[in-house]
């Protein structure tokens, strides 16, 4: 197998065992060790965003009340049952989210045309960051048609056939520690049925 | 710098005219949102009716199974001797009330008050 | 068409795709109260390949961003994705509309409000029913008339960069010639897929 395509295999098997876990301790958990998974592979985590995404869809849910009362404030009571389903959808959202984040993170490369024209895609976007200068006043839209006419002339309208001739294929220890990760995920939703642990 | 044409213009207004109206109609809508308010000495438990569903509220005497069911509240089961609360049928606007006194379970609608229909229908004691 | 045109129009495409991808790693970049809240900067692409691509090579170029947009973020398997899926290919329908029907009456600028009114609509929509049931709609007001701001100025953005721009003047020529039908000769087929190089 293609090394830029095991995470996303990998990615695939966990979805499930995430989005099946009744916990919320153990789903809080399962963010958390995605979370660390893919800082480990090298891609960032912004705590300041996931907070505010934690919080706006937690506050939403809350004001359709639902359950026990825990505490009130002003004419506004944050009920348990509403407090369960909101903190639900925002770790669902924030761990699919870092799920992708490590699916992507082996860079992987679509089969097929539409793999190629995706490269292309990619290709052109370097070259956008890389030789785009910052315009002088005045002249911003012609800064933008030089890098466009660059674009059509530098890259030859060939084929891009997976063009490096070398393909990286999976090493067995990598294997192992992606699947490691699957499995730990597994565990998670697994202890999850087991209803020991409160807030399920 | 730029030339807007008619159909722009059209289009602008449309749009301005959907947003101010969902600006009234978000931001001035009374509070429709009756809610069931469910006290047992001094814990309390909150529910919208919009959604139907089956509560059992637990007391000093067992639980009680509450169900909403079409913006409507009834008592199903009650583990007091009388039964009362059962037979006090359906409440659904808000300021009506069911009580359970042996159970210490006090049930009630609350919300604001729909246009000309602060009546009580119905006590139950 | 023969092969090397499909080749430069496939190239096209991905150009703008990639800006695309440029536009979206900018916005995301510029700090917002809520992540919620866009500004659609990489919509812009779209608007302007309205006047020179085709409805399928146009949906070919909605489905690069969206999905390149997907990978770059790495939100491809999550609900973000979802919604701004959603919002991207109903807006390039809603703005392919209106551009055919309404094209001669309007500049990009109401193009451009009817789409971003479109693809809010549509990630609201999506986001009441996935997320965060009916109280979304609370946010609804603002997050519309962000939208409806932010696509004034960038439909303002697309009439002027279509005007003075060389790269787009020589693609739309390129597409003008293309879209003449051969009509006096006879035994070829006529209409613009029919040019007599192979």
């Amino acid at each position: 197998m293609q090394k830029s395509n095991l995470r996303i295999i990998a990615g695939l098997f966990m979805i499930p065992a995430f989005l099946l876990q009744k916990n919320l301790i153990l789903m809080a958990a399962q963010v958390i060790f995605i979370m660390v998974v893919a800082v480990i592979k090298g891609k960032k985590v912004k705590p300041v965003p996931v907070l505010v995404v934690l919080i706006s869809v937690v506050l939403m849910n809350l004001l359709q009340v639902n359950g026990k009362v825990l505490f009130t404030i002003g004419s506004f009571s944050v009920t348990l049952g509403a407090l369960k389903i909101g903190l639900d959808k925002a770790l669902t959202l924030i761990g699919m989210l870092y799920v992708s984040q490590y699916m992507v993170s082996g860079k992987p490369k679509l089969p097929g045309r539409f793999g190629q024209l995706l490269s292309k895609q990619f290709l052109f976007f370097e070259h956008i960051v890389t030789s785009w200068k910052r315009p002088e006043k005045g002249k911003f839209i012609e800064s933008l048609d030089t890098v466009l006419e660059e674009m059509e002339h530098i890259y030859p309208d060939t084929d891009l056939s997976n063009g490096e001739t070398n393909i990286l294929y999976v090493k067995k220890l990598e294997v192992v520690t992606e699947s490691f990760f699957v499995l730990c995920m597994w565990v998670s939703f697994m202890v999850g049925l087991l209803d020991i642990f409160p807030w399920g | 710098m730029t030339k807007i044409k008619s159909a722009d213009v059209f289009i602008i207004i449309i749009s301005v005219l959907l947003i101010i109206f969902l600006f009234i109609r978000t931001y001035s809508h009374p509070q429709d949102s009756s809610e069931l308010l469910v006290r047992v000495d001094d814990e309390s438990w909150r529910f919208t009716l919009e959604d139907d569903r089956i509560l059992h509220i637990p007391g000093p005497l067992g639980e009680t199974e509450i169900h909403i069911q079409d913006g409507e509240i009834f008592v199903e089961d009650s583990p007091c001797i009388s039964k009362i609360c059962v037979a006090a049928g359906k409440i659904k606007r808000p300021g009506q009330w069911i009580v359970c006194l042996p159970n210490h379970i006090f049930i009630s609608i609350e919300g604001t008050v729909d246009s000309g229909n602060g009546e009580v229908d119905d006590i139950v004691f | 068409m023969s092969s090397e045109k499909t080749q430069s129009v496939i190239t096209h495409i991905a150009i703008l795709a990639a800006f695309s991808l440029f536009l979206s790693t900018v916005e995301y970049m510029i700090p917002k109260p809520f992540p919620f809240m866009r500004i659609g900067l990489a919509n812009l692409p779209v608007i302007i390949g309205l006047s020179i691509f085709t409805l399928p090579e146009l949906l070919l170029l909605t489905v690069l961003k969206i999905v390149g947009q997907g990978l770059i973020n790495g939100t491809i398997f999550s609900y973000i994705f979802l919604f701004s899926a959603g919002g991207s290919l109903a807006s390039m329908v809603m703005m392919y509309s209106v551009y055919k029907l309404m094209g001669r009456f309007t500049s990009f600028i109401g193009i451009s409000i009817a789409g971003a009114m479109t693809s809010n609509a549509i990630q609201l929509l999506l986001a009441q029913f996935i997320l965060f049931g009916s109280s979304i709609w609370i946010i609804a007001p603002p997050f519309l008339l962000m939208g409806f701001i932010t696509s004034i100025f960038l439909g303002i953005f697309a009439n002027v960069f279509t005007r003075k721009s060389r790269w787009y003047a020589d693609l739309s020529t390129r597409k003008k010639a293309q879209d003449t039908p051969l009509r006096k000769t006879s035994g070829t087929e006529g209409g613009r897929n029919s040019h007599a190089e192979k």
